[in-house]
């Protein structure tokens, strides 16, 4: 029996990119954030993997060697532009463990992994602040390869074809965290990729393969807990305050490569799909490669819109000249990509039925479209994780995620101030309102 | 990324199925049981269909000229509207019955409360009451009282509710060789065809099941006669009740949304209909019942959440 969460969607869709070996691609122009301590400036040269600044997804380096010709600016935010200059220059800030993994203590691999500004690339958070917080108050690792979402292959092809990475950067990390055990995640679509691992981690009790059904959002970090732990997740919890540390299988893998060769994060993999891209592949790109360059080596110049994040909740890209600094899928839909007819909602409840947060998405949007955000706030509108299962659903076709998802983004000055965070502040909210009106 | 502006987003994909080809799925699961209607009653079946689907066409489009909204009938609705409510009546009442139900469901039950998905009582069972009450059972039946149809189904229920047990063998009640509204006879097709549903998707079994059991249930309770076993049978396979459970009980419009609301539905559902049987003058209890309950529907779904929410802890 497989391992499986709650709700959920089968979306059935081949993975055209599956069978696709992981290919490399190096442009000749990268955008990297413009930290508020970088010391670089307009006429700099870098040379790859230098230190260039350190923000809340850790120490960036630069993942090109060249020259920077620009400081742009973007949504508010200030990029290094960096042209290359054809030069192979390499710095080398991390050393190579030079002892077994047993010699080192769990602070001296955090520091590794700190140095080498490794972040998820999933969520974008400082893998090394993440260590430090679960340090102590987990149980077990769980390595994420799920990968439920559509088009995306990246960790898969990771798994099958670098599977030793994976189950020693776990290996890495469970003895940076003292823990015991680590499980690998696996949807049962993958199952050459199970036999991956099997292979080089042998009878090893340490690490252990957990087949988990085909589902969507098998792959969002709390459904992942839920199905390995074998119960709902609990509401408003994070992975940690479970006992789980979660971490992306890709992650995991840099994690080693900094570990064994000295390896500092300077790029991602990803899959480029869609109508739109003739032959689907997996690539291995520098951190900050332009999405215009992308989408034209993979000859998706016809595309009616470019997605970040895969179809089910990615983000359709207005700005084409933006970096990459994720392992989120890239998507170019079809040019003849139409919005499917909408229809009236007839509450059929699927949404409810398929929410993998047991929240009533259909009821949510209801409130939101009266602008009752009070009453959205009370149907926990604050729990959904955006997965988009609602809407995959919705026979009417209502837009469900993107009112949702409007409303948990806006900023929070706009945001209703006396929606009760907690069940105890509500109580005290209740009571000091109920003394008010006594007065 | 948080930043970037949202526009028209995802998912960029969906699942097939919409609201027409939910529909489509309930056209389709009514299938067998209008097959049986035509063998069993001939072709005038077939006119009282064509009648009652072709005013409800007419009445939706009529509406949606009236609200300028988007055609409302190209989600095919109107036609699922149509067809149970003409399964609801006997297969020799009069045209202008038909007509004058079908375009009450459609431009009251239904647009009346704003369109398909606004309505809070199932339109095809508002059309078929009002029949009932403006042309009472008199009129509705006066002309064709010498048929086999309706004196058959009229009398096994009417002997079931005196508290009897009728001469109509449960088998035969069952298979549907009896008489009886058009569309209700045999309970066996209907449950193919809400099998089929279910099967599908298109259709929760928590409501049909919740209603059947609910129904016997009270049935049992409420059993006047010493053979509770062919009575509660009985009851459970004459009449409007397997065409309740199955696909009125079921429209999701007046149906709550959430799981385990759906089951305090269909067993108020089913009980009500068992006690609307035996206390109220009418013909089938069934039909009062599913509009109680889709009286209650909303606030059922809405005690849910609050109880859900005030569970849900951070």
């Amino acid at each position: 029996m497989s391992l499986t969460f709650r709700g959920g969607v089968r979306i059935g869709i081949r993975k055209k990119a599956a069978n696709k070996e992981i290919e490399q691609y190096i442009p000749t122009r990268v955008m990297l954030p413009f930290t508020d301590d970088c010391t670089l400036n307009i006429g700099d040269s870098v040379s790859r993997n230098q230190p260039i600044g350190t923000d809340s997804h850790g120490i960036w380096h630069a993942s090109i060697a060249g020259k920077i010709t620009e400081i742009r600016e973007l949504d508010g935010k200030k990029y290094l532009y960096i042209e290359a200059d054809g030069e192979k220059r390499e710095e080398k800030p991390l050393a190579p463990a030079d002892k077994p993994l047993s010699a080192f203590s769990a602070e001296e691999i955090a520091e590794t992994v700190r140095l080498a500004g490794i972040f998820g690339m999933g969520g974008g958070k400082s893998t090394a602040e993440k260590l430090a917080a679960a340090m102590g108050k987990v149980e077990r690792i769980i390595v994420n390869c799920a990968e439920s979402e559509p088009y995306s292959s990246a960790d898969h092809r990771t798994l099958l074809e670098r599977p030793e990475e994976v189950v020693n950067g776990a290996k890495i990390l469970m003895r940076a965290l003292s823990v015991d055990r680590a499980y690998i995640g696996i949807e049962e679509d993958k199952l050459d990729a199970a036999t991956a691992v099997d292979r080089v981690n042998g009878q090893s009790e340490l690490v252990r393969v957990r087949i988990l059904k085909s589902k969507y959002p098998q792959g969002s970090e709390k459904m992942l807990v839920s199905a390995i732990l074998g119960k709902p997740y609990p509401a408003g919890k994070t992975p940690e305050e479970c006992g789980c540390f979660v971490i992306n299988c890709r992650t995991c893998a840099a994690v080693f490569r900094a570990f064994a060769y000295g390896e500092v994060m300077t790029s991602t993999t990803v899959t480029v799909s869609g109508g739109a891209i003739k032959r689907a592949r997996n690539l291995t790109l520098p951190l900050g490669t332009l999405l215009s360059d992308v989408v034209k080596h993979c000859g998706g110049d016809g595309a009616s819109a470019v997605i970040i994040g895969g179809a089910m909740n990615g983000i359709k890209q207005t700005e084409l000249d933006a970096p990459i600094l994720s392992g989120a899928a890239i998507l170019c839909l079809s040019p003849h990509y139409r919005a499917p007819e909408q229809f009236a909602c007839i509450r059929c409840g699927r949404c409810a039925s398929s929410c993998p947060m047991s929240l009533s998405p259909v009821s949510i949007y209801n409130a939101l479209k009266k602008n009752k955000e009070k009453r959205a706030a009370t149907l926990r509108a604050d729990l959904c994780i955006e997965c988009g299962t609602c809407a995959f659903v919705c026979p009417a076709r209502l837009p469900l995620l993107e009112e949702i998802r409007a409303m948990k983004h806006r900023p929070t000055e706009e945001m209703p101030k006396d929606v009760p965070t907690t069940e105890a502040e509500a109580e005290q909210k209740e009571v000091a309102e109920d003394e008010k009106s006594e007065a | 990324m948080k930043n970037r502006k949202l526009e028209r987003t995802a998912p960029f994909i969906t699942s097939n199925e919409s609201v027409r080809t939910l529909m489509c799925d309930a056209l389709m699961a009514l299938l067998p049981a209008l097959a049986w209607a035509l063998y069993s009653f001939g072709m005038r079946v077939l006119t009282v269909v064509a009648v009652s689907v072709g005013v409800a066409l007419v009445s939706d489009l009529i509406m949606s000229l009236i609200v300028r909204r988007r055609l409302g009938v190209t989600d095919l609705s109107f036609a699922v509207t149509g067809l149970i409510y003409a399964f609801t009546l006997p297969y020799e009442v009069h045209l202008h019955i038909v007509a004058a139900g079908s375009a009450f469901a459609i431009i009251v039950a239904k647009g009346f409360f704003g369109g398909l998905g606004k309505n809070i009582f199932n339109p095809a069972v508002c059309g078929r009451v009002l029949v009932e009450f403006i042309f009472n059972s008199g009129i509705f039946y006066a002309n064709e009282l010498n048929t086999k149809a309706l004196t058959d189904g009229f009398k096994v229920l009417n002997t079931l509710n005196a508290g009897e047990i009728p001469s109509t063998h449960l088998v035969d009640m069952f298979m549907g060789d009896m008489g009886g509204a058009m569309g209700e006879i045999s309970t066996l097709l209907l449950l193919a065809g809400g099998v089929y549903l279910i099967l599908r998707g298109t259709v929760d079994w928590r409501i049909p099941t919740a209603f059947v059991a609910a129904a016997a249930a009270t049935a049992y309770l409420m059993c006047p006669h010493y053979d509770k076993f062919s009575w509660v049978l009985g009851q459970l396979f004459t009449g409007a009740l397997a065409l309740a459970a199955l696909f009125l009980a079921t429209d999701p419009t007046t149906s709550p949304i959430t799981p385990s609301g759906k089951l305090v539905y269909g067993a108020v559902g089913g009980a009500l209909c068992i006690i609307f049987r035996m206390y109220l003058p009418i013909w089938d209890g069934v039909f009062v019942a599913i509009l109680a309950a889709n009286a209650l529907a909303r606030p059922i779904d809405m005690t849910v959440l609050a109880l859900k929410s005030r569970t849900k802890k951070r």
